[in-house]
């Protein structure tokens, strides 16, 4: 949405007037406080669609969202049933345990949809987000195995994964991670400007001679 | 460089529900005994002989549970479980002898509900002991409370994200595992069989390494579940033709 | 101050005759005057679409404005060639923000001073979030005040769902003064989470819009901008804005829903 959007007169068809009838005349324009951050709110007459229309170098200028396409996208998802979006999770290999955090539930919450129990539609709506934020991640970055993505870490030294950011409602960072432009540190720093100190460790996990993974102090 | 022990969320955010996989009668009979397993009125020995039944919870390292992967060691290290006032965050620096367990029973609003384990109070006992089981801890769970044991023990502090890297593959076993039991339980395979079969399952090798050290890795864990989901479907069919 | 405060932007916006765009040097020492509490310097670009009856091509116009923002990035202030912009997600105090808002004004006058004042705004931008609220204009009835709700209990007895209902409406105080509060139930979010400040994205949802903005025009002359007397009326736009919040929700949702926790 452009920043700042003027309309006036309800006669040219690039607006929507509505149902027209003669000389119908505009209310006056509201005096509004004019912000630098990028506001989302729709008003009468004026609405994202018809903005194409009005102008080419619209999406030049502000790319699409990715959080309108993720609203969108959640409302689609959001047709199925609990037990549908579950299976289409399962279907990707994400865990159980990585579901409930993700949509912000227990596991036994999680395991009682499966069985087929009802849920809050609050739960549903999140459900259907997480399989649309799949959805963006997978088809407009082209990641494979989108479980897989998002339960590696972004940068070997800290453990902060893409589920991380999500339940952390960072999904701004997510779709960022995504797009392959951005830096994966630059990110970290975003997210939790402290990390380098926070993950900095003596200690590494490695391979001992029973075969089994154990922890001892790094090499100085 | 000093690390300190860690707490489960932060002061601004109280949520001990972090701490736990499931409790009370989530917890799931089939999933296999794990690190950070709270069980209520166990019968314990103590020293002189004498018998008491407490609360206890498994501090025996998860690689360290089972002689062949499915099977239990003869004997479990268990520590104590006491009724506990919740620490805030800042207090799990401290309390080094104990691990925290808020809201462990959040059914109840009494003393129990929240209760702590202490090392310095330890058992051994066999599994056939261990019947009732109330609470399962989350991979967070685990990670503080082998921080905190080892910690105790050894005076050296190690960072939960270590303890995650060394445990977390082991841990997805028993996920899945819990997973293919109930599954299966529908289609008639009762979970000691359906145990035995994941575990075989886990074991066979695939192109030189077997799929239980892919688990190790987490860029291959959800390869490795969707070939389980797989697997389980087509047992649940067979079982269900032969049914 | 709620643990879970429905508000997501507040934004100052102080509006001037126009003046020549920041001289690098002016950027540089303005730079050094806001290091403490905006030491991230960038640039932002703002796109203004203009359309007008039997004009085939809209106008647009983009500026891009020197910007200034913290280090967690939830705070900026803008100076654009014909306004100043102080925005937070962040908002915590009014004192806080009155903070920045002086520092920036302090900021501006100090280096390439401005002649005067033509508008000035305070706005909050509130995101109302309710678990499980269903998807109608209805729903929301335990929530908001009834008013904001419209002819819900009138089409209500038509057998007619009220699907959509965008308000506003504008007060007006003495001397100038006014608010435009802009309200109605919405979906995804007010403020966009990819925008240049960082914000809390809860997944995609519906919401109620509770957008009040405080503001002054001048009626006669256009006055010198006098810092002092800036923050005094920056205060007095601030004063009302409490009170019209809290009577325009209903009491439930402050005990079910702001007084909770995350």
């Amino acid at each position: 949405m452009p920043d700042d959007v003027t309309s006036r007169s309800s006669f040219s068809d690039l607006f929507d007037a509505g149902t027209i009838g003669s000389e119908i005349i505009p209310p006056d324009e509201v005096s509004a406080t004019r912000t630098a951050a990028r506001l989302l709110t729709e008003d009468i007459g004026f609405s994202r669609q018809r903005a194409r229309i009005l102008n080419q170098e619209y999406d030049e200028l502000h790319h699409r969202s990715h959080f309108a396409e993720w609203r969108a996208m959640t409302a689609d998802r959001g047709r199925a049933s609990m037990t549908e979006m579950l299976s289409e999770l399962a279907e990707l290999g994400f865990a159980w345990r990585d579901i409930a955090r993700l949509v912000g539930v227990s596991v036994a919450a999680v395991q009682k949809w499966r069985r087929g129990e009802k849920a809050a539609g609050d739960s549903r709506r999140k459900l259907a987000s997480l399989l649309a934020a799949c959805d963006l991640v997978a088809e407009h970055y082209e990641v494979r195995e989108v479980a897989s993505w998002f339960e590696m870490p972004l940068v070997g030294e800290a453990p902060v994964t893409p589920i991380d950011l999500y339940v952390e409602e960072r999904a701004d960072l997510v779709f960022d991670y995504a797009s392959g432009h951005a830096d994966p540190e630059r990110i970290l720093s975003d997210f939790d400007p402290q990390w380098r100190e926070r993950y900095r460790t003596d200690f590494e996990v490695f391979r001992a001679s029973d075969d089994q993974l154990s922890i001892r102090p790094k090499a100085q | 460089m000093v690390h300190n022990l860690e707490a489960p969320c932060d002061s601004d955010s109280i949520d001990w529900s972090r701490l736990y996989r499931a409790r009370g009668d989530e917890v799931v009979s089939h999933r296999p005994y794990f690190t950070g397993d709270v069980f209520e009125r166990v019968e314990v020995q103590n020293p002189d002989g004498s018998t008491k039944r407490k609360n206890v919870i498994i501090v025996q390292h998860p690689c360290a549970m089972r002689t062949n992967g499915v099977d239990l060691v003869p004997k479990l290290l268990v520590a104590e479980l006491r009724n506990h006032r919740v620490l805030s965050p800042e207090e799990w620096t401290g309390y080094t002898k104990n691990m925290p367990l808020p809201d462990l029973i959040p059914s109840v609003a009494s003393g129990r509900r929240s209760q702590a384990a202490f090392f310095d109070e330890l058992y051994l006992v066999a599994p056939e002991r261990l019947a009732s089981r109330i609470a399962c801890l989350s991979q967070l769970g685990v990670n503080l409370l082998l921080q905190r044991w080892v910690s105790h023990n050894s005076r050296v502090v190690i960072p939960t994200s270590t303890y995650n890297k060394a445990t977390s593959g082991v841990y997805e076993e028993s996920d899945l595992i819990e997973e293919w039991c109930e599954e299966l339980l529908p289609a008639g395979i009762l979970p000691e069989k359906a145990t035995v079969e994941c575990m075989t399952w886990l074991r066979e090798d695939v192109g030189g390494v077997t799929r239980q050290r892919m688990l190790e890795d987490e860029q291959h864990r959800s390869e490795i579940r969707r070939q389980m989901r797989s697997a389980i479907r087509s047992l649940a069919d067979i079982a269900g033709d032969l049914g | 101050m709620y643990p879970n405060a429905p508000v997501v932007l507040v934004a100052l916006e102080l509006r001037h005759p126009s003046a020549e765009p920041l001289s690098r040097a002016a950027q540089v020492k303005i730079k050094q005057l806001l290091a403490k509490r905006l030491p991230l310097p960038r640039k932002a670009t703002m796109t203004s679409i203009q359309a007008t009856l039997g004009v085939a091509q809209p106008e647009v116009t983009t500026e891009t404005a020197p910007q200034y923002v913290s280090r967690d990035r939830t705070t900026a202030v803008t100076f654009r060639s014909a306004a100043v912009i102080v925005e937070t997600t962040r908002y915590g105090r009014y004192e806080r923000f009155r903070d920045v808002v002086a520092l920036a004004i302090e900021a501006r006058q100090t280096i390439e001073p401005v002649v005067g004042i033509e508008r000035l705004g305070l706005r909050y931008i509130n995101e109302i979030r309710v678990p499980d609220v269903g998807d109608t204009l209805a729903s929301w009835e335990p929530w908001v005040d009834r008013t904001l709700l419209g002819p819900v209990s009138v089409v209500d007895r038509l057998g007619l769902t009220a699907a959509q209902l965008q308000g506003v409406v504008m007060l007006d105080r003495d001397a100038g003064k006014s608010i435009v509060l802009r309200y109605g139930p919405r979906g995804g979010y007010a403020v966009d989470p990819e925008g240049d400040l960082k914000r809390p994205a809860p997944t995609p949802g519906p919401f109620f819009l509770l957008d009040i903005d405080s503001f002054w025009a001048p009626t006669d002359d256009i006055p010198e901008l006098n810092p002092e007397e800036l923050l005094t009326l920056g205060d007095d736009l601030h004063e009302p804005v409490r009170t019209l919040f809290e009577s325009l929700i209903t009491e439930r949702l402050r005990k079910e829903v702001l007084r909770h926790a995350g």
